[in-house]
């Protein structure tokens, strides 16, 4: 759903002026909370006023109070509404760096550290919303706000809108951050490439004694090792995850040249080295990589993966998207 | 989209909080109404249930052509409250047919909101009110089901509509009091049919017998200083002028000059409250002499006259005089009126009545000779008369001789009328109930009553009451003194000692005071009101300044509740404790991230600062067991308080 209900590029960039960049969490105080009665607000009220004119009319005491009830209880559900935001604390929570055309996801914690729960409470960004949550006294939720991508390079999240229209829907309260956060896209990995050219003998970049033919002994577990090599008997008595090491024939490193990435433009060679590092770390098999300007050493694991990624996604990156 | 077993509850919910506003309208609707949209409302909650197709455009553009035609037909017009109130409610119903998305249920509980409204145009008194209160409340708790938009917890839609209504009520009750009324209306009074109990422009035997077990309140009158004697607390109301032989009515053609009216004698002042009777009348005593004119206005028979139905709760200030001499002077066309007898009618009531007048040497003496003999013959004063043929008044005479105020004003107006002197007969009603604990007197239906009011050449229009020479008590006690003897109820229901009475009398003066302070407020009220607070002549501009004085209040009041309610809570001691940790930590530069669980925190606190690992894991541990596991509570919380104390990196 299409959040800004004044899409008006001048309120806009009139709020972005009077707050200001948010950093780290931010307290929604009331200078920065606005409401405003929704469709069904305005209903309401001509519904108010339709019953005003009839009381008036007949003199009708007891549907004048009727009428009025229901205006001061629209009344206090305004209030309401606006407390359901304020003082409500909005942090940077986690991203997750995603593959372009995956969703970057953008974590927002909610803490509430009033004595009342907070319900429905959705961010949003220009493009999508997250689904509402609620958060209890004195508690915290996380939202997920997703961000499409369509290519590699940083997404900045400008512009976030927090909303409730809670309780009874009549109005719409909201709250602006420009957190000015941002979340690295990977590039896409290739759906089919040919393999890795072969490394340049044992005397490349340096081999490791590690095979897949003969066990040779347990060692700590790091994450991104495939799970056939885990001790599972080991984890089932000692509770420690633990990693069988092979020995066997030495299998010579690859590291990953962009120079030797076969393709048309330099997306689609990026793409192709994407997948061999994709490949190479679910294997769990150590690699390196080599860009114009930079060479990262061999290593397994999923920090090498990352590393060697965020390397392709920030290689002569496009220019970032606003989310 | 949501799961179907919320959909179900909110549409369960909407359906409840419909038929709830609908329940006060099932008195008047018309049964095929009542039945068609409780039909439609169980009929969709089984199709949510069993998952059934709603029905298509085209069958609901029929049904709603089906339903409009159907009140055409039985209300005759779609327009007034009757109508209104049907339409509405079939509305209603065929929503409900389509309702799927959340904006279907705000229609609907809107729908019910108006009806709430509808069912106070129809009556205002507290049992209405007892009612109409759940029902809103019920609507509302549908409203806040249906605008959920989470599917996560939320709070109980009945109990947190409860409070919001509570905070609502200041508000409400500083608009009620000082918003501005209107003189007059915007456009006419309603108008609906209604089955009210009460007297009425026609009369036949037997009529008022009715009404005279019918403990009702028709109107409560406040005097202002002295009350009248019983014998002289006559109210009238209708004059009935034509006589068909069985049926006294009032007669709408004709119109005739105001006769003169000259008052004496003391002034009774009072302010009557006058239930809702559907007639156009007032009742006063006589000879009343002062009311208000915007409300009604004197006919040529005295009567108070208002322009429209009274259909709700009605005030009024009136003075009235016990001496007058009204109408000394009658025109030929009205003696022509006053004389009406049908012709060929009770024929043996004519002929006696011409004997006994060619035996009296003047009108008035034979009207005393008259009422001689309802005194002094077989005649009997009873409720439960038997029935009377065509010709009412031989009959009554001459065979039953059994009767009531009725009976007894009929035959002895008819025998004047033969007789050649103008006279008819006055409904209205006669006595009260002194309310010592209010302070007023109470009519009820039960006090109706009739008599007779002949014109004689010196005293003009005169009050006679022939029950009085029947059943003397009757005037003076009430119809029970008249019909069981005085001793009976001495102590009884009118005897006036009995908790039971006591209770009654208490009642009745909670629906007095809700009548004055609620269903009357008005304009003339909050001026008083206004005076109270030191305004000299309060105008409109002194009304919206206190009105927006209040209205602040109110809302600092509101503001300040809400505040109160969501202030931070005192983290527990544990919790406190914790936090300490974490400060001290955050102060030589290790943060806790948001999403960092405690445990996944004191990981990072050892590999960043091994030094602090040792006491940061056992605080950490602590405190888990203190959330998790509070079985150790105590000693776990002294340990934890002590370690964080001593833990200063």
């Amino acid at each position: 759903m299409r959040l800004t209900r004044i899409p008006s590029r001048w309120v806009q960039s009139w709020i972005r002026r009077r707050q200001g960049p948010d950093r780290g969490s931010v307290t929604l105080r009331r200078g920065r909370i606005y409401i405003l009665p929704t469709g069904l607000g305005c209903a309401f009220g001509v519904m108010l006023f339709g019953m005003l004119l009839g009381s008036l009319n007949y003199a009708n005491n007891l549907g004048l109070i009727l009428t009025f009830l229901l205006a001061s209880l629209a009344l206090v559900t305004m209030q309401a509404c606006h407390r359901n935001l304020e003082t409500l604390i909005a942090s940077e929570a986690g991203t997750e760096p995603p593959f372009a055309g995956q969703d970057a996801v953008f974590q927002i914690a909610l803490a509430n550290p009033g004595g009342v729960a907070r319900c429905d409470l959705e961010a949003a960004t220009v493009a999508m919303s997250a689904d509402p949550v609620s958060v209890a006294a004195g508690g915290e939720a996380t939202v997920d706000l997703r961000v499409a991508t369509q290519r590699r390079g940083w997404v900045t999240l400008d512009r976030v809108e927090i909303t409730t229209r809670f309780p009874y829907g009549l109005f719409r309260a909201w709250a602006v951050l420009h957190p000015g956060r941002r979340c690295l896209v990977y590039p896409r990995p290739a759906d089919s490439a040919p393999p890795p050219p072969p490394a340049p003998g044992s005397g490349g970049a340096g081999t490791t004694r590690r095979g897949d033919d003969d066990f040779a002994g347990l060692k700590d577990y790091h994450p991104g090792e495939p799970p056939r090599h885990i001790a599972w008997k080991a984890y089932a008595k000692g509770g420690e995850l633990l990693v069988k090491e092979f020995s066997g024939a030495a299998e010579p490193v690859p590291v990953f040249d962009l120079d030797q990435a076969p393709g048309a433009d330099l997306e689609s060679r990026l793409s192709v080295m994407a997948r061999w590092i994709v490949d190479a770390a679910g294997r769990g098999q150590a690699f390196g990589l080599r860009l114009p300007g930079l060479e990262i050493p061999p290593q397994p694991g999923m920090q090498q993966r990352r590393r060697c990624l965020a390397a392709l996604a920030e290689y002569h990156a496009p220019v970032p998207v606003d989310a | 989209m949501l799961e179907p077993r919320e959909s179900f509850r909110r549409l369960a919910w909407t359906t409840a909080a419909l038929v709830a506003a609908l329940l006060p309208h099932m008195l008047h609707l018309r049964i095929w109404v009542t039945a068609l949209v409780l039909a439609v409302c169980a009929w969709r909650l089984l199709a949510e249930q069993r998952g059934w197709r709603l029905p298509g455009a085209f069958v609901r553009v029929l049904v709603a052509l089906a339903a409009t035609a159907g009140v055409i037909a039985s209300y005759t017009t779609i327009t007034g409250l009757d109508a209104g109130t049907a339409l509405l409610a079939l509305m209603a119903a065929l929503k409900l047919l389509e309702t799927r998305v959340p904006r279907d249920h705000v229609v609907l509980i809107f729908i019910g909101w108006f009806l709430c409204l509808a069912a106070f145009l129809y009556a205002q008194d507290m049992l209405t009110v007892a009612f109409v209160v759940p029902t809103v409340w019920l609507l509302a708790a549908a409203l806040l089901r249906v605008a959920r938009r989470g599917q996560g917890f939320g709070p109980a839609p009945f109990r947190t509509t409860g409070a919001m209504l509570l905070k609502a009520l200041p508000m409400a009750l500083v608009l009620f009091l000082f918003f501005p009324r209107i003189a007059g209306s915007f456009w006419g009074a309603p108008s609906h049919e209604r089955a009210l109990t009460g007297l009425t422009d026609e009369m036949s035997p037997g009529d008022i017998s009715d009404l005279t077990l019918d403990d009702t309140v028709a109107f409560r009158v406040r005097f202002n200083g002295a009350l009248p004697p019983p014998s002289q607390r006559y109210w009238r109301g209708p004059v009935l002028n034509e006589f068909d032989g069985y049926t006294w009515s009032r007669g709408e053609s004709q119109f005739f000059p105001m006769p003169r009216i000259q008052l004496s004698g003391r002034p009774f002042d009072y302010t009557v409250t006058l239930e809702p009777t559907g007639q156009r009348m007032l009742f006063a005593l006589d000879m009343v002499g002062r009311w208000p004119a915007a409300m009604a206005e004197q006919s040529w028979d005295f009567q108070l006259r208002t322009r429209y139905p009274v259909n709700s709760v009605l005030q009024y200030e009136a003075r009235s005089f016990p001496g007058y001499v009204a109408g000394a002077q009658l025109s030929m066309a009205l003696r022509h009126l006053e004389l009406q007898l049908p012709p060929g009618r009770n024929p043996r009531t004519i002929d006696l009545s011409k004997r006994m007048r060619a035996a009296a040497g003047s009108d008035l003496e034979f009207a005393r000779s008259v009422l001689a003999m309802f005194r002094d013959q077989e005649f009997y004063y009873t409720l439960t008369p038997p029935g009377l043929a065509r010709d009412s008044v031989d009959d009554f005479l001459f065979n039953t001789r059994q009767g009531f105020c009725g009976h007894y004003a009929s035959a002895f107006t008819t025998m004047m009328r033969a007789a050649g002197i103008p006279a008819r007969v006055v409904g209205g009603y006669q006595g009260g109930d002194w309310n010592p604990i209010g302070g007023y007197l109470i009519l009820r239906q039960s006090h109706a009553h009739a008599w007779s009011e002949v014109w004689l050449a010196d005293s003009g229009w005169t009050r006679i009451d022939p029950t009085a020479a029947v059943a003397p008590e009757r005037i003076e006690r009430g119809p029970e003194a008249a019909l069981f003897g005085g001793d009976l109820l001495q102590g009884g229901l009118a005897g006036g000692s009995g908790l039971l009475w006591q209770a009654g009398m208490i009642w009745d003066n909670v629906n007095a005071r809700w009548n004055d302070w609620v269903v009357q407020f008005n304009r003339l009220q909050q001026q008083e009101l206004l005076r109270a607070f030191g305004f000299g002549d309060p105008d409109w501009q002194d009304l919206a300044l206190v009105l927006g004085i209040g209205l602040g209040i109110a809302l600092a009041l509101l503001s300040g509740w809400l505040a109160w309610e969501f202030r931070p809570r005192r983290p527990d001691a544990a919790t406190a404790s914790y936090r300490r940790f974490l400060r001290r930590l955050e102060r030589r530069g290790v943060d806790r991230a948001p999403y960092e669980a405690p445990r996944d925190f004191a990981a990072r606190v050892h590999r960043l600062r091994p030094d602090l690992a040792a006491p940061a894991t056992a605080i950490t541990e602590l405190y888990l067991r203190l959330r998790y596991m509070p079985a150790h509570g105590p000693r776990d919380l002294v340990l934890l308080q002590a370690l964080v104390r001593r833990f200063d990196p």
